[in-house]
């Protein structure tokens, strides 16, 4: 038997014997066996002098290693600044949702009201008092974004009457007492100018008189 | 596995490693100390699927031996004999504690051998480690470790024996 067939015997018998197992009689060279025996006896560490304090100093060590590896993550200003944004945004999350219900409505354009017809404007009547008109129903109707007019309460200047004056550079005005005509739905006066013969109309009117009635 | 429990479950092993190499207690504290700090601090990138952790750790223990040995070589404060001296006072004082002086003359024996078979022998008997792993870390053969620890255990038992017939 050479000296690698003894050593593999040897080595052999020694792995079981560190794994705890029987020793199991392999090797011839049984003075080697029992020293490598007590080789794997021997223990010194019972004459550490700082087993335990090392292990206190180590255990805090890796509860501050946590620590440290967190603080080295947010080193870098974008980390910062993006664990500050992620943060803001859980935070406030709540508070939008809270006002998420409060967004303006918009109310339905209302229909607007009939102009009756014993109310329409007037030729020549000017709309004098048009702000103030239009105050009841503002104040009325504030929160709507659509109101109508009401056209009854509107005022307008009265209807002069004849004789009517010559005023400013304009045609003149030949005949003073106009000739009173009747007309369909009301009656006109005719007078002369100058210039020509012209009628002044006295009648009701519809607003599609007045206005052309488009569809936007 | 948390690093606590790695740390009880090794440190007696490490110690035995380093205390084969060091002798010395103090100083073997002082190296098993840098050997666990170390641990630590790369244990956040130990990847289990490349080593386990034993042969991870005694790769740290055998690098920070090596440091120590070129510090003590490189600075040339106690020489080798004085160490051996200081050694041997404080394994007799030791000793005094133990039933037997065969732990001081075990520690003699290791030293005797030279720095490769010495290493060997460290990591046999401290880890248990079998002889493919030791190989795997030492680069040797596994049939020339086998031959390795054979050897100087032949070695250390002629050297043991010459020394109790004293």
């Amino acid at each position: 038997m050479n000296e690698s067939e003894i050593a593999e015997l040897f080595n052999k018998e020694l792995d079981a014997l560190l794994q705890g197992g029987r020793e199991r009689s392999f090797t011839p060279d049984r003075g080697a066996m029992e020293l490598a025996g007590e080789l794997a006896r021997a223990d010194f560490s019972a004459q550490s002098l700082i087993k335990e304090s090392l292990r206190e100093r180590l255990a805090g060590n890796e509860a501050g290693g946590l620590l440290e590896s967190l603080r080295s993550l947010f080193a870098n200003n974008y980390a910062r600044a993006a664990m500050a944004a992620a943060v803001l945004v859980v935070a406030l999350l709540p508070l939008a949702r809270r006002h998420a219900g409060r967004a303006p409505e918009i109310l339905p354009p209302t229909a607007v009201a009939r102009i009756p017809l014993d109310a329409a404007a007037r030729p020549g009547a000017a709309v004098t008092r048009l702000p103030s008109a239009l105050e009841p129903a503002q104040n009325a109707r504030k929160e709507e974004l659509f109101a109508s007019i009401p056209m009854a309460r509107l005022e307008t200047e009265p209807i002069k009457n004849f004789p009517i004056a010559s005023a400013g550079t304009g045609s003149p005005i030949l005949v003073a007492e106009g000739r009173e005509v009747k007309l369909e739905n009301g009656s006109g006066i005719v007078f002369q100018t100058s210039e020509g013969v012209f009628t002044l109309e006295r009648r009701a009117v519809t607003p599609e008189d007045l206005f052309e009635r488009r569809v936007i | 596995m948390n690093f606590t429990e790695i740390y009880d479950r090794y440190f007696n092993k490490v110690y035995n490693y380093v205390r084969y190499h060091v002798r010395l207690p103090d100083e073997t504290d002082d190296v098993a100390g840098r050997i666990f700090e170390s641990a630590l601090n790369k244990f956040g990138t130990y990847d289990p699927a490349r080593a386990p952790v034993q042969a991870w750790l005694f790769t740290i223990a055998r690098n920070a031996v090596i440091d120590w040995a070129r510090a003590r070589n490189h600075r040339n404060e106690v020489s080798l004999d004085d160490a051996a001296e200081r050694a041997g006072t404080e394994l007799r004082a030791d000793a005094a504690y133990e039933k037997k002086e065969e732990a001081g003359l075990l520690l003699e024996a290791v030293a005797g051998l030279d720095e490769r078979s010495r290493d060997i022998i460290a990591l046999k008997f401290s880890s248990g480690m079998t002889n493919r792993d030791i190989a795997q870390m030492t680069g040797l053969g596994e049939s020339n470790v086998g031959i390795v620890i054979f050897r100087a255990v032949k070695k250390m038992q002629a050297e043991l024996e010459a020394k109790r017939k004293l």
